[in-house]
């Protein structure tokens, strides 16, 4: 309990620190401080410009984690962001140059406009935490945590993602436009020059995954763990899904909503938690049918009706 | 049926109405059964009479109504079949239960005897045939279960099956109070189970009109709950002694009830006559009508003290009419107090001897019992009887008497007949129960004028009246005055219930006639004595009149006839207790005589008295005790309900009703003044000849022996400032045992319900009660949960709308999700704020229904 609330504090402290940068988006900043908890990966579908580099610094830099930005283009190839193996003339050794994704905190820019062999790299060492480069494979550093950002607006050159792999996101958020009053604070806030670049870490890599081991610590209620299913089962019923969230849907649902109460200091998951992270959570997990599509349905909109179509187990008497 | 208990009854819910199989495993129904079964079994073995298992009749009453309560149609015309059925059953039972070999023949059986009832009811006779008690016994535990089973099933309404019902099972407790306490625990464990049940029924489909949820888990606590207590409840009562007293208060509210039962009773016993298993007959019950097939009183409790020097027989009520099964009062027209109507001789004045007597009454009685012609009565007689009736008799021209009552006329006739030659009426044949206002003097210049009899105590009353017919000229009228009577006066009934405890003095004048007197006594009889004294019914079997005249055959006067049945009774019949079991054709005192020869003193007396009827001679029947056993330390006789006794009395002219004694037990009755057992003379209360003349007023006045003469020897009298004593009564008693037996379980059981309620629910909440209590009041009142919103969602809604508490409502929200979805209970400081939060979250939701109307805005 001592502990738990001890990770609590370190975490709210982190969603303050990260607040001080980025200016409104707290709904965003939260999730993505849940995916990093939840050791899941943020997606983040947004057009640029909106402060995506910026939470991904800030998050590196307050957990104190190394961080590299990999830019995805068309001719970016998978040993440019695992690395690859060069001869050394001098030992007449090969010699493993490490790559970008060989770092703890990683934002991977614009990943559709990667060709699909270079997401598909990117892709495993999400799941494995590992990556493999000519037969050899090298263990990623913990924590191990990718914000990758989409970009829905270009269509041209672009290698979208299959939405089968974009269930390997465990969150996916979209930061959309500050306000009047928050955009004239950004501006305010740069007058002279970028707050990240005063930023501090408020924890330390090792803490960070303390934090993480102790999330799964969060106490489920049975009556909690039945909501989750019957979500995840109710998406795969609904009139407007072809396809629903997989049990790994499930499975994030369960480790975000234990890491949600974490940073509201609980030590229990209430069907509140869970019911905010539907949205975040299993919105890009469904693959939605044309017609629904043409009415202007998207995941959101969907698991927001399944969720409204829901009892919530043990509210009521 | 208010609107909300309407919606109620029209929303019950599926799984508690009844659809064809389904309805074998309905709680409600089996809970009925059980209810109905366990007053019938109460019924059934009390052994009121002979019937068919009516546990059986109440399941199928039960049965019918619940499978009635699901048809459609109109109710009357339900209800007519089902008393029709009722009807048939009660018939087929009384089938059933006739003696006859053939079935056919047992119709034929059944009819006639039934006509023979009917006859009997009518012609105010007793009915002695207990079969048609068993079919309303049967028709009535049909109708009973039907129409409450029908209440209940139809309209939920579960007071009309335990009103009803439980005050058979409290009437049937009147008869043995001792056996059936554990009926009445029985009725009453399932009656509180009933109650729970269809309570917590009612209450659930209350809340469903209102889209409240009342889940069938929270009926089977209520329900686990009633149980538990009811048996607990039960048990603690068990475990207490019963009082047999009911507090006065009680006693009161009981009063004119116990008044109605006991007319009705005493119609009960007449229609019913043959009904035996129920309390022995004690001095409580002596009604108008004395079947000859009651039980005879066996019990040690005392019924009266008597502070007389002798041993007196103590007259309750006496019979005029033999109807072959029973004994009743026939005359009702007002009679004579007293039979004192002649002046007696010189010789005859040596036979007198006058007693004051107390009587303390250790029951309640409706007679007062007079042993002797009584001079007064303390507290006054009239404190006892009815309002005061006054005439003016004329005793010299009688025809002026004719608008006046009877026994008015009689007095004038009387008084006539004394002042024959003196021209002054005797101060002796002055009955007690009469009081003379003014004495009408005609002075011998033609003029009347009245004098004024005053005197409060009897012998300045005495004294003033008898100067005031010694005044100047002659006694030409009197005004008198007497308690309104409807009754006749075979029996004395006060108008102020005489009560355990109550006290009456009585100054008496016995006059003891010796066998001589009696058997050369000029028999005259007076005009009435022979049409009401000698009435026998027609089907009295001939051989009873020829086995009296026989008997008698060698006998020349009345006396001596008399004794001869007497001694023919006490010497060839037996005595026994044993309650007989008399065919419901056959006439009692045939039976006796020539059947079982053997009976109790109803039957030794009421044989004598039928027999002596049968040869000419005016006789009847009194009810009453037997003079008891001496009481050396209080100086007086004891008078215990074992006492209870009958005998003849005959008619013996002017000497009176002069009794018998054919029961063998009992001693032959003496002739002349009896012994007493403490001696004679200079004992308070008792008269001395010479006294009681100095109050009847003969030959001198003494005012020493006036002064010493205490008319008063007992302590205070009822009426007085003496608060009276806790009365019993016989159905007060019983009534208000089981009455207040009930009330106290009901108190007890809503207390305990309460306390575990609290418990449970109450006492401190945790947060799950006090959120389950917050979201079932606000449903109730029209703001549901959506079945999606989590606690958090649906409370801040709730507080949206009542933004006075919102704090209060989060604050309950939160501890219910912690302890819900975290195992987390609230600790007590956080109980005690969960209730304050609770309650004023009540308050401010109950204000705003008001102020809002139906419903709030869900």
């Amino acid at each position: 309990m001592n502990q738990l609330s001890e990770a609590s504090q370190t975490a709210l402290k982190l969603l303050e620190n990260i607040k001080g940068v980025i200016v409104g988006k707290e709904q965003a900043i939260e999730m993505s401080l849940v995916a990093l908890i939840a050791q899941g990966h943020l997606l983040i579908e947004d057009v640029p410009g909106l402060g995506k580099t910026t939470l991904a610094k800030a998050v590196a830099v307050s957990t104190g984690c190394s961080f590299k930005r990999i830019q995805f283009v068309p001719d970016l190839l998978p040993s440019d962001i695992t690395g690859v193996n060069i001869y050394n003339q001098k030992t007449s050794e090969f010699e493993f140059r490490r790559g970008p994704l060989m770092t703890q905190v990683v934002l991977a820019d614009e990943i559709n406009r990667a060709p699909s062999k270079t997401q598909a790299a990117l892709l495993e060492s999400m799941e494995e935490h590992r990556v493999s480069v000519d037969g050899v494979t090298y263990d990623l550093d913990r924590p191990f945590f990718i914000i990758a950002t989409l970009n829905p607006v270009e269509y041209h050159g672009i290698f979208p993602l299959p939405e089968a792999e974009l269930d390997r996101f465990t969150v996916r958020v979209t930061l959309g436009y500050a306000s009047f009053q928050q955009e004239v604070e950004i501006i305010g806030r740069q007058e002279r020059d970028d707050p990240i670049e005063s930023l501090e870490a408020v924890t330390s890599p090792e803490d960070l995954i303390q934090i993480q081991e102790e999330t799964k610590a969060i106490y489920v209620d049975p009556l909690v763990r039945q909501y989750i299913v019957s979500l995840t089962q109710a998406s795969r019923q609904h009139q407007d899904v072809v396809l629903g969230a997989s049990h790994r849907g499930s499975l994030a649902l369960f480790r975000t909503s234990q890491a949600l109460s974490l940073i509201r200091g609980r030590d229990f998951v209430t069907p509140d938690d869970v019911k905010e992270l539907a949205v975040p959570v299993l919105g890009h997990r469904l693959i939605l049918t044309p017609e629904a599509r043409a009415r202007g349905i998207d995941g959101a909109k969907a698991v927001t009706s399944i969720v409204d179509n829901l009892t919530v187990p043990g509210a009521h008497v | 049926m208010s609107a909300v208990q309407q919606a109620g009854a029209a929303y019950f819910p599926p799984q508690y109405r009844m659809r064809g199989l389904q309805s074998v495993f309905n709680i409600t129904f089996w809970l009925q059964v059980a209810l109905l079964a366990s007053a019938a079994w109460s019924v059934q073995s009390a052994g009121w009479v002979d019937s068919p298992p009516l546990a059986v009749i109440a399941f199928l009453g039960t049965l019918t109504a619940f499978l009635m309560a699901d048809l459609k149609g109109r109710a009357s015309v339900h209800h007519a079949s089902a008393t029709l059925a009722g009807v048939l059953i009660a018939y087929l039972g009384g089938v059933f239960l006739t003696e006859a070999d053939q079935w056919y023949l047992r119709f034929g059986e059944l009819n006639a005897r039934l006509g023979e009832w009917l006859a009997a009811i009518f012609g105010r006779d007793a009915a002695a045939d207990s079969l048609p008690l068993s079919i309303t016994m049967i028709a009535m535990v049909w109708m009973i279960s039907y129409f409450t089973s029908w209440m209940l099933f139809k309209r939920r309404n579960v007071w009309a099956v335990l009103l009803p019902v439980g005050t058979g099972v409290v009437i049937n407790l009147t008869y043995l109070p001792e056996r059936f306490y554990v009926h009445l625990f029985i009725y009453m464990f399932f009656g509180l189970l009933m109650l729970v049940h269809v309570n917590s029924l009612n209450a659930g489909a209350l809340f469903r009109t209102r889209g409240t949820p009342y889940p069938a888990s929270l009926h089977r606590l209520v329900l686990a709950l009633g149980l538990l207590l009811s048996a607990a409840i039960l048990g603690i009562t068990a475990a207490f002694p019963l009082s047999n007293e009911p507090s006065a208060p009680l006693e009161r509210v009981f009063d004119p009830v116990d008044r109605m039962v006991r007319s009705l009773q005493d119609e009960f016993y007449r229609v019913f006559a043959a009904v035996p298993g129920h309390e022995p007959t004690s001095v409580r019950f002596f009604g108008t009508v004395l079947p000859l097939q009651r039980a005879v009183p066996i019990t040690e409790d005392e019924i009266l003290f008597s502070s007389a020097r002798y041993p007196l027989y103590w007259p309750a009520i006496a019979y005029d009419g033999y109807t072959g099964k029973a004994w009743k009062v026939e005359e009702t027209t007002p009679k004579l107090a007293v039979s004192v109507s002649q002046e007696l001789s010189d010789e005859e004045e040596e036979g007198l001897a006058g007693t004051i007597y107390r009587v303390d009454l250790s029951v309640e009685s409706p007679y007062l019992m007079l042993p002797g012609n009584v001079l007064d009565i303390k507290p006054n007689a009239n404190e006892f009887m009815p309002a005061f009736e006054s005439h003016s008799l004329d005793i010299v021209d009688l025809e002026q008497n004719q608008e006046m009552p009877s026994d008015m006329q009689e007095l004038a006739a009387t008084l006539k007949a004394s002042a024959a030659g003196t021209g002054n009426p005797s101060v002796r044949a002055v009955p007690f129960n009469i009081e003379v206002t003014g004495v009408v003097k005609e002075l011998e210049n033609g003029n009347r004028r009245t004098m004024a009899v005053e005197g409060e105590e009897v012998v300045d009353y005495y004294a003033d009246l008898r100067r005031a017919f010694s005044e100047e000229g002659d006694t030409v009228g009197l005004e008198v005055s007497r308690a309104a009577q409807e009754d006749s006066v075979a029996y004395v009934e006060p108008q102020v219930r005489l009560e355990k405890g109550s006290q009456y003095t009585v100054t008496a004048e016995f006059i003891y006639a010796s066998e001589e007197d009696l058997r050369t006594a000029n028999v005259v009889y007076p005009a009435g004595i022979l049409e009401r004294f000698l009435g026998l019914p027609t089907s009295l079997p001939e051989r009873v009149s020829v086995l009296a005249s026989e008997l008698t055959a060698n006998a020349d006067n009345t006396y001596d006839k008399a004794v001869a049945i007497e001694t023919y009774l006490r010497e060839e019949m037996a005595y026994t207790t044993e309650q007989p079991e008399i065919p419901h054709d056959a006439d009692v005192v045939d039976y006796f005589l020539f059947e079982s020869n053997e009976g109790f003193s109803d039957f030794f007396a009421s044989s004598m008295a039928v027999m002596l009827r049968s040869q000419g001679i005016p006789s009847r029947m009194v009810l009453g005790f037997g003079p008891g056993e001496p009481d050396p330390e209080r100086e007086g006789f004891v008078i215990l309900d074992k006492d209870s006794h009958s005998w003849p009395e005959v008619y013996f002219g002017e000497l009176g009703w002069v009794p018998f004694e054919p029961t063998p037990i009992y001693p032959v009755r003496t002739r002349g003044r009896p012994e007493s057992p403490f001696g004679i003379g200079g004992l308070s209360g008792d008269l001395i000849e010479g006294q009681l003349e100095e109050i009847l007023g003969e030959p001198q006045m003494d005012p020493d022996s006036l002064d010493t003469l205490e008319l008063d020897p007992g302590g205070p009298l009822p009426g007085g400032d003496g608060a009276p004593p806790l009365p019993l009564r016989y159905f007060g008693t019983p009534l208000g045992l089981g009455g207040g037996l009930f009330l106290g379980f009901m108190v007890v059981g809503v207390v305990l319900m309460r306390l575990v309620w609290m418990m449970q629910y109450g006492r401190l909440p945790t947060g799950q009660t006090a959120y389950e209590r917050m979201y079932r009041l606000s449903a109730f009142l029209g703001f549901r949960a959506r079945p999606s919103q989590t606690p958090a969602e649906f409370t801040s809604g709730l507080g949206e709308l009542l933004p006075e508490v919102r704090e209060e409502v989060e604050m309950v929200s939160r501890s219910f999700v912690r302890e819900r979805y975290g195992g987390v209970r609230p600790t007590a400081l956080e109980q005690m704020r969960l209730l304050w939060a609770w309650r004023r979250i009540k308050r401010s939701l109950s204000a705003r229904q008001m102020r809002e109307g139906e419903a709030v805005p869900g």
